[in-house]
């Protein structure tokens, strides 16, 4: 019952921001309010995107960087199912009024993008997770522009000239619903013991083996859940910007979120929240260094990368309860006793 | 009828044999050395009898069932859990979740159930923190529970992956020099705890081992292994005068 007051109570919050955020920057006084209000939306597209990335890369420990791909695929899927089923599911639904029958479209067109990505991500996956390695960045990088171009030749889909005429169906509440589904949905799994089947692969496959778990399984579990996420992300971002092309695609933007990842902290679920929300922030704070803005991504990864390889947050609060620093153990008194304890082993008790 | 048999087990890599026709069983209960010199392979036959190699030829039969062949999971879940000689711990997860990855196979929870986490994953979570943390105890870890497994002194690391192993709730347990590295304090605790395992877990113990006081002092039986060949067998006492064996560890005059 507690969840069943605490989803509701999200929704409710998530539906008076949209209100709120309404009133104050699309209609009202603020000057540049849309642009406001689409930088937030954005922001909450890349934390979907980064934290389901996340649960491939960070704590599955597989490296992705065809996230981008499964992004396109879901938004385009979504697009056309909105824009060539649009008006018959609008139908089959006419009993209820406009809003909710734009929810059922989105909400159908959500699932769509879903399924489809998810699918993807089981054809790309079980091949390429079966090897050891580093196949999977190779292939998830040639499944994304695969994809793209596969699109581009794509009449229905307006091919080179874009994706146009979606019907504008997800705002802030959507993408914001969909990130908090997205966080809710990772944290659980890692605090699961499926959270810990994919650490226990990222940290060691032969022992991981050892211990009873079937590693080429979750490893493409953990993919089919980060890819049918970005999917979701795709559809919503269709259907905000109305218009599709596969610039948005290209592997740039999967890059964009392998760096919004690694900055945040690789596998902890808030820096890639926080990470999400900079990259989004933070090249529109330089609007007027746009052109410079890959070398300014490139500069803060190399410099990230020495000063802080664990990222902003590092591994921080992933499991709720901050760990012990090493030195507690290695040196000082404490230490010296523990040590001391150590050559007692269990059979004495 | 025998835990584990291997009959006439071999093992191939290109031109080298790395383990011919080897033909051994380990009965419930029993504590089961295997030793050799180095390169004997005894690591290998562990390898094989966890199925991270599929043998080339011969049989491996657990519990009366081959399991030759099958992937290493399967394996771990038939009941066959094992240590590596280069400790291979979740280094960046926390000791108590070094031990709670087992629980994963034994879990009931679907993908479904871990993301909602109704009262399944909470009755099991809860049990499984429990035993855990009981299995600790008894390794005398409980008080490193949260710590990085990585930042554990080596003696405590061969132990927590003895009670990682131990957590799948195998029949037989596989320890790859366990002694490995420790102090004759240190591994003569060893020695008791494994006999202690044996008592109160109720499993079967293969041993490799180099430290020959822990083998001698623990093993009931033993099989030697020279050159993937198996050239002795039988009692520590009987092992410890064989001709064959003492010309394998010290050379023929």
């Amino acid at each position: 019952m507690k969840r069943i007051l605490y989803i509701f109570g999200v929704i409710g919050v998530l539906a008076l921001l949209q209100w709120g955020l309404t009133a104050v920057l699309l209609d009202g006084p603020v000057r540049q309010g849309p642009y406001y209000y689409q930088i937030l939306v954005l922001a909450g597209i890349n934390i979907i995107l980064a934290v389901s990335l996340n649960l491939t890369n960070g704590i599955a420990g597989q490296f992705s960087i065809g996230h981008a791909g499964f992004f396109a695929v879901g938004a385009y899927v979504a697009a056309s199912v909105s824009y060539y089923g649009g008006s018959a599911i609008r139908a089959a639904v006419s009993f209820i009024p406009p809003m909710g029958q734009d929810a059922v479209v989105l909400l159908i067109a959500l699932a769509a993008a879903a399924l489809a990505t998810a699918l993807a991500g089981l054809i790309v996956g079980i091949p390429s997770l079966r090897l050891r390695g580093d196949y999977l960045a190779i292939v998830t990088l040639g499944f994304g522009e695969i994809i793209r171009v596969l699109i581009l030749n794509i009449d229905a889909v307006g091919g080179a000239r874009g994706f146009s005429g979606i019907p504008k169906l997800s705002n802030f509440f959507w993408v914001y619903l969909m990130a908090v589904a997205t966080v809710v949905t990772v944290w659980n799994l890692v605090r699961s013991t499926y959270g810990r089947a994919f650490l226990a692969i990222r940290e060691n496959e032969i022992a991981a083996q050892a211990m009873g778990i079937d590693v080429t399984r979750h490893k493409v579990l953990a993919f089919v859940i980060g890819s049918m996420f970005a999917g979701m992300a795709g559809c919503l971002f269709g259907h905000y910007t109305m218009y599709l092309h596969t610039n948005s695609f290209t592997f740039v933007k999967s890059f964009e979120i392998i760096i919004m990842i690694a900055i945040g902290g690789l596998g902890s679920i808030e820096g890639a929240v926080l990470g999400a929300v900079l990259l989004t922030v933070l090249p529109e704070a330089f609007r007027g260094f746009d052109s410079y803005r890959m070398i300014i991504y490139s500069l803060a990864l190399i410099l990230i990368m020495i000063y802080r390889p664990q990222g902003i947050l590092g591994q921080k609060s992933l499991f709720g309860k901050k760990r012990r620093k090493s030195a507690t153990i290695d040196a000082g008194p404490t230490g010296a006793k523990s040590v001391a304890a150590e050559t007692g082993v269990a059979g004495k008790q | 009828m025998a835990l584990l048999e291997l009959k006439s087990a071999t093992i191939r890599f290109g031109g080298l044999l790395a383990v011919k026709d080897l033909t051994f069983s380990v009965e419930e209960g029993e504590l089961f050395g295997l030793i050799g010199p180095n390169g004997a392979g005894k690591t290998t036959v562990f390898n094989l009898i966890t199925g991270v190699y599929a043998p080339t030829s011969g049989e491996i039969l657990f519990n009366g069932k081959p399991v030759h062949g099958r992937p290493p999971h399967r394996i771990a879940a038939a009941g066959i859990a094992r240590t590596f000689q280069n400790i291979r711990l979740f280094t960046g997860m926390s000791v108590l979740e070094n031990v709670l990855v087992s629980n994963h196979m034994h879990s009931k929870l679907g993908v479904l159930g871990a993301v909602f986490q109704g009262a399944t994953y909470r009755d099991e979570e809860a049990s499984y923190r429990e035993e855990a943390m009981r299995l600790l105890e008894l390794f005398q870890l409980d008080k490193y529970a949260d710590e990085e497994a990585a930042n554990l002194p080596y003696g405590s690391q061969r132990r927590l992956e003895i009670a990682r192993a131990l957590a799948t709730k195998p029949r037989l347990l596989l320890l790859d020099e366990p002694a490995a590295g420790m102090n004759p304090q240190e591994s003569a605790d060893l020695m008791r705890l494994i006999r202690r395992l044996r008592d109160e877990f109720k499993v079967s113990i293969l041993l490799v081992e180099h430290n020959m006081k822990v083998v001698m002092g623990v093993c009931e039986r033993i099989q030697v292994l020279v050159h993937g060949e198996a050239i002795a067998m039988g009692a520590p006492a009987d092992i410890r005068k064989d001709q064959k064996v003492i010309e394998a560890y010290l050379g023929k005059e």
